[in-house]
């Protein structure tokens, strides 16, 4: 990416951007993520959310000239957004802020709604990561998620990714869907082994309030699968990802290699980073500060339109709050950092008293410097969390 | 105040069929209380618990005027009386304060079996009574049927029999002057030597106890040195008065009065209900005769949740003790549940109150164990050990034998129900001994039960197989030998000793079997398998097992939104709360008593 803004001798601070695009082709069933499927104001929406990124520096001055370590494109399908739309975007980004040398910038696309040029445009624009959601590689399950592409679709896109020039790209899977068996899903990861890209997302299918799938379970339509039969299929993708050379740094991601694991979430698991939102719903940490968008776009518009920040809520996190999300961030990915941990809760986790017997139960483990789960540890990881969530205040 | 005068009474009545709404009217008829006053709730139920529940729980007492026909002005002392088989001791102090009580059978339903018991103690008393029928404003009063009820019950003539609508305000001034007319005026000597009992007695964090007591005779004033005789603890009165809506203070009062009594005396437990209050200089030769000690039928451990709240739990026991003479309690601990209190209450119905008070009044959170009855080992060396507590009970073979207690129970019911009951009596190890039948309808059968088979969702089990039209009253009647073994409960091999239990032989394998269960839906999944056993002595009678849990975690993190998974997180924590964590296994709080939900 060409740098526009004059990296200066002093950079205040690193942060990392979040952009959500609300528009979908058509919404599945278990989703529960802000996106519609009128896309009729899109470009509208691609000029607010410009304006919100000055609405931003306007009231955070202290923004101006951050060092953007990473970019995300989620939603909803960022996909759908044409390159010049992108491109808007991206000068609206440079405007204000200073971009790493080795920044990663991730856009997630629905496979059915990409083509090879328009990879290819948004490489030149600077996305040097793409994120698939694929879910599965069988046609009756991809159906039934009312997913708008086929399998063979799906792999075009990989393929189509790759002559575009790009060297990290993610699958998105989903499993235990009703009634599948550890056939279905093992043909899903076969399949998506077999293309090799460097990250695999690997996610157990959630009932979230207010999606169809919620009202089908509530109507008894369909029945989830048992806790007892999704955990086989949990350790089932754990395994077979593990011993086919991924490693896995939280509970549903695996990379190919350290390097390849996606630097963006981490920012949100690392519990201390900062990160600054744009779109509807989006949800951002800044200055200690929790706030998240108002979830709809008309309001959205109009709020902006009106000068505004289009926020919907916010929270300050006590400290006893704070002690539980850098837990179970750290906990569910790369684990906990002791001194970091000492120096802001002034507590030595590593003294705690269920730290042994977790270690006992091979759940957890602990070095000098960190402590984290185990592959079985992250089957367990709530559990976990909840027996770590009363401070010991040790004497030392 | 002339003895000539004054009227002491109470009214006996079963749940629901009026006694509140007629003790208003009552109050609103003699002007005691002016109907703005009334709120919607009746005034002599004035506890909360009490009024979600119907009940009376606690005696009060209150005085009205009344003008009567023949031109004079009397007092009216009207007594309350609480209504539940656990508190027959205090029905029986108040009744022996009174001359008079007025039996108050609703029309539509019937006479009941508290109704018949609560009205042999007044008989027994030497009480003069009064039959109302109720309600009988409703189409479907059956004033014949009923009347004959109370003719055989009480050997009366039908003209005796007052009708009544306590809602409608029929036949209260008829009630009013009956009171005068047919209840004696109260005997005793002013002049005599001073004796009064006490019937009730509540603590007031400032005053003290607050005694309330009918003088029988003598004079008693303020300053003056009295004596409580069960105690011989020396007070000295410093208020004396009339109970109206609230306590109105005198000089003196004398024999026939109903009133109360402040003496700064600082515990309840020093001022016993049937206690004799005399005077200290010159003491009586003689108490009242009918004191008894009231003593604990059911026992239960009350633990806190968190460890830490144990010294809030003793002062708040200490508190309600104040209150309530009749709750027991001692340190005790569980290896399970940590430190505690093993409690003594009258029966269950208290329990749940002891238990609702501390909860609500003092916000405390509570794990009660399965409540059981005091049991008697005799050794083989004839001594007496008395075991309030299952899981001290000495191990089996280190004693000659067992001893239950035995309740006298009384169960009426419409003759349509009396097969069903007598099946669900036979199961709960009853010896039958006779039917009579109240009328052509309804049947009066007395059994003999082990305490122990009643205190278990006995009651609710009655009414469930009578539509609800049963009715149970019972008295302690004698300790017997029984065939008892102790049932104990192990997790993961350990024994809990929260939860053993003492059962008859005949039912222990059918219970553990049930309780293992009954605890396999209750205890949650771990991450390790659980097994739940059952065993008497070593050996092991019944087994289950909660599998483990092989995954406990939500995928997907929301994007950027740790809050919501912060909050779903802390929601399960505080879910966790309501778990005791024995050993490495969280068992909810309800699972200590799930031995009450084992249906048959
Ligand atoms: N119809 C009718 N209802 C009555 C009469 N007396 C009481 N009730 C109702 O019966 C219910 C129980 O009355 P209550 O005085 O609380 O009974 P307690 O439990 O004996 O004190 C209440 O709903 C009263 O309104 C009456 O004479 N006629
Ligand atoms: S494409 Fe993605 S964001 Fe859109 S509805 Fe489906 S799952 Fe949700």
């Amino acid at each position: 990416m060409e740098p526009s803004l004059q990296s200066g001798a002093l950079i205040l601070r690193n942060v990392s951007l979040y952009f959500h695009i609300p528009f979908c082709e058509k919404k599945c069933i278990y989703c529960d993520f802000y996106s519609i499927e009128d896309q009729s104001s899109q470009s509208r929406f691609v000029d607010a959310i410009c304006a919100e990124v000055d609405l931003k520096i306007r009231a955070y001055p202290e923004l101006y000239g951050a060092n953007v370590e990473t970019i995300f494109f989620g939603g909803g399908t960022p996909s759908l957004l044409t390159p010049e739309e992108l491109g808007k975007i991206i000068s609206q980004i440079k405007k204000y802020f200073v971009i790493a040398d080795d920044y990663e910038f991730t856009l997630e696309c629905n496979p059915g709604t990409v083509s090879f040029e328009k990879l290819l445009a948004y490489r030149a624009l600077g996305v040097n990561r793409l994120s698939f959601g694929v879910q599965s590689f069988h046609e009756d399950e991809l159906l039934w998620l009312s997913r708008i592409h086929t399998a063979d679709e799906a792999r075009l896109a990989v393929a189509y990714a790759r002559e575009a020039g790009f060297d990290n790209v993610n699958i998105d899977l989903m499993f235990s869907l009703p009634n599948q068996t550890k056939e279905k899903l093992q043909y899903s990861i076969e399949q998506a082994l077999s293309l090799g890209t460097e990250h695999i997302s690997a996610y157990n299918l959630t009932v979230e309030e207010g999606t169809p799938l919620n009202r089908m379970v509530k109507l008894q339509q369909v029945h989830e699968l048992s806790v007892d039969d999704a955990s086989v299929l949990f350790e089932y993708a754990q395994t077979t990802l593990i011993g086919s050379g991924y490693f896995q740094y939280e509970i549903s991601n695996y990379a190919r290699s350290a390097e390849l694991k996606c630097k963006h979430n981490l920012v949100y698991w690392d519990g201390y980073k900062e990160y600054v939102s744009f779109g509807p719903s989006a949800h951002e940490f800044f200055n200690g500060e929790r706030s998240w968008n108002i979830s709809s776009l008309d309001s959205y518009l109009d709020r902006v339109h009106s000068g505004k920040l289009p926020r919907n809520n916010s929270e300050h996190p006590n400290e006893s709050e704070r002690r539980t999300e850098v837990l179970f961030c750290g906990l569910r990915s790369t684990g906990v950092d002791r001194n970091q941990f000492l120096n802001n809760f002034g507590e030595e986790l590593g003294l705690h008293s269920e730290i042994k017997p977790l270690i006992a139960e091979g759940l957890l483990k602990v070095d000098a410097d960190v402590i984290k789960l185990t592959s079985k540890g992250y089957r367990f990881c709530d559990a976990i969390v909840i027996r770590l969530m009363t401070p010991e205040l040790i004497s030392l | 105040m002339s003895l000539e005068y004054t009227r002491n009474f109470c009214i006996i009545a079963h749940i629901d069929h009026g006694k509140s709404t007629l003790a208003d009217k009552l109050l609103l008829e003699t002007h005691t209380i002016a109907a703005r006053e009334m709120n919607y709730n009746q005034v002599l139920d004035n506890m909360d618990i009490e009024q979600e529940r119907g009940i009376t729980i606690k005696l009060h007492a209150i005085m009205m005027k009344y003008q009567a026909s023949d031109g004079n002005e009397y007092t009216y002392n009207m007594v309350d009386t609480p209504g539940h088989v656990d508190f027959t001791y205090e029905v029986s102090r108040s009744l022996a304060a009174c001359e008079g009580a007025i039996l108050v059978v609703d029309a539509t339903q019937g006479v009941e079996a508290q109704t018949i018991t609560n009205l042999y103690l007044a008989i027994d008393a030497g009480l003069d009574i009064i039959p109302v029928l109720n309600k009988v404003d409703l189409q479907s009063a059956m004033i014949d049927d009923v009347s004959n009820q109370v003719i055989e019950l009480l050997g009366c003539k039908k003209e005796d029999i007052l009708l009544a609508s306590a809602k409608a305000g029929i036949g209260i001034s008829e009630l009013l002057e009956a009171i005068q007319t047919r209840i004696p005026a109260p005997k005793g000597d002013p002049n005599g030597t001073l004796r009064c009992l006490i019937f009730d007695s509540i603590f007031d964090s400032y005053r003290g106890s607050i005694v309330y007591m009918r003088v029988f005779d003598g004079t008693i004033s303020v300053g003056d040195e009295i004596l409580f005789m069960s105690n011989k603890t020396k007070y000295r009165v410093e208020e004396i008065g009339t109970l109206r809506l609230g306590r109105e203070s005198r000089k003196t009062l004398t024999a026939g009065d109903v009133g109360y009594l402040i003496a700064g005396v600082k515990n309840v437990k020093d001022t016993r209900v049937g206690d004799t209050i005399t005077s200290f200089r010159n003491p009586a030769t003689e108490p009242i005769s009918g004191f008894k000690e009231s003593k604990p039928m059911v026992f239960a451990g009350l633990y806190p949740q968190n460890a830490e709240a144990y010294t809030e739990l003793r002062d708040s026991l200490d508190k309600l003790s104040l209150n309530d003479s009749s709750l027991q309690f001692e340190p005790e601990t569980s290896i399970a549940l940590g430190f505690g209190f093993r409690c003594g209450f009258l029966g269950l119905l208290h329990m749940e109150i002891i238990q609702e008070r501390l909860e609500r009044e003092f916000n405390q959170s509570l794990v009660t164990t399965v409540p059981n009855v005091e049991y008697r080992v005799i050794t083989e060396t004839g001594e007496t050990i008395e075991v309030d507590n299952p899981s001290s009970m000495p191990a089996p073979g280190s004693f000659d034998y067992v001893e239950e207690p035995y309740v006298k129970a009384q169960i009426i019911t419409p003759s349509e129900y009396v097969g069903a009951i007598m099946k669900l009596a036979t199961e709960r190890r009853a010896i039958y001994k006779t039917t009579t039948y109240i009328d052509a309808t309804r049947a009066d059968i007395q059994y003999e039960f082990p305490l122990s088979e009643i205190i278990f969702d006995f009651y609710d089990k009655l009414k469930s197989v009578s539509r609800g039209y049963a009715s149970l009253d019972y008295e302690f009647l004698e300790y017997r030998q029984s065939d008892l073994v102790k049932l104990d409960i192990l997790l993961n091999g350990d024994p809990v000793d929260a939860f053993s239990t003492i059962v008859h032989r005949d039912k222990a394998f059918e219970w553990g079997k049930k309780l293992c269960t009954k605890l396999r839906e209750l205890i949650p999944r771990h991450m390790f398998e659980v097994a739940i056993q059952a065993a008497i002595g070593a050996k092991i009678i019944a087994r289950e097992s909660v599998r483990a849990m092989r995954k406990d975690v939500t995928a997907k993190c929301y994007g950027g939104d740790i809050s919501r998974k912060r909050k779903l997180l802390e929601k399960q924590k505080e879910g966790k709360k309501r778990m005791k964590q024995i050993g490495r296994i969280e068992v909810p709080q309800e699972a200590f008593l799930a031995i009450l939900q084992i249906g048959d």
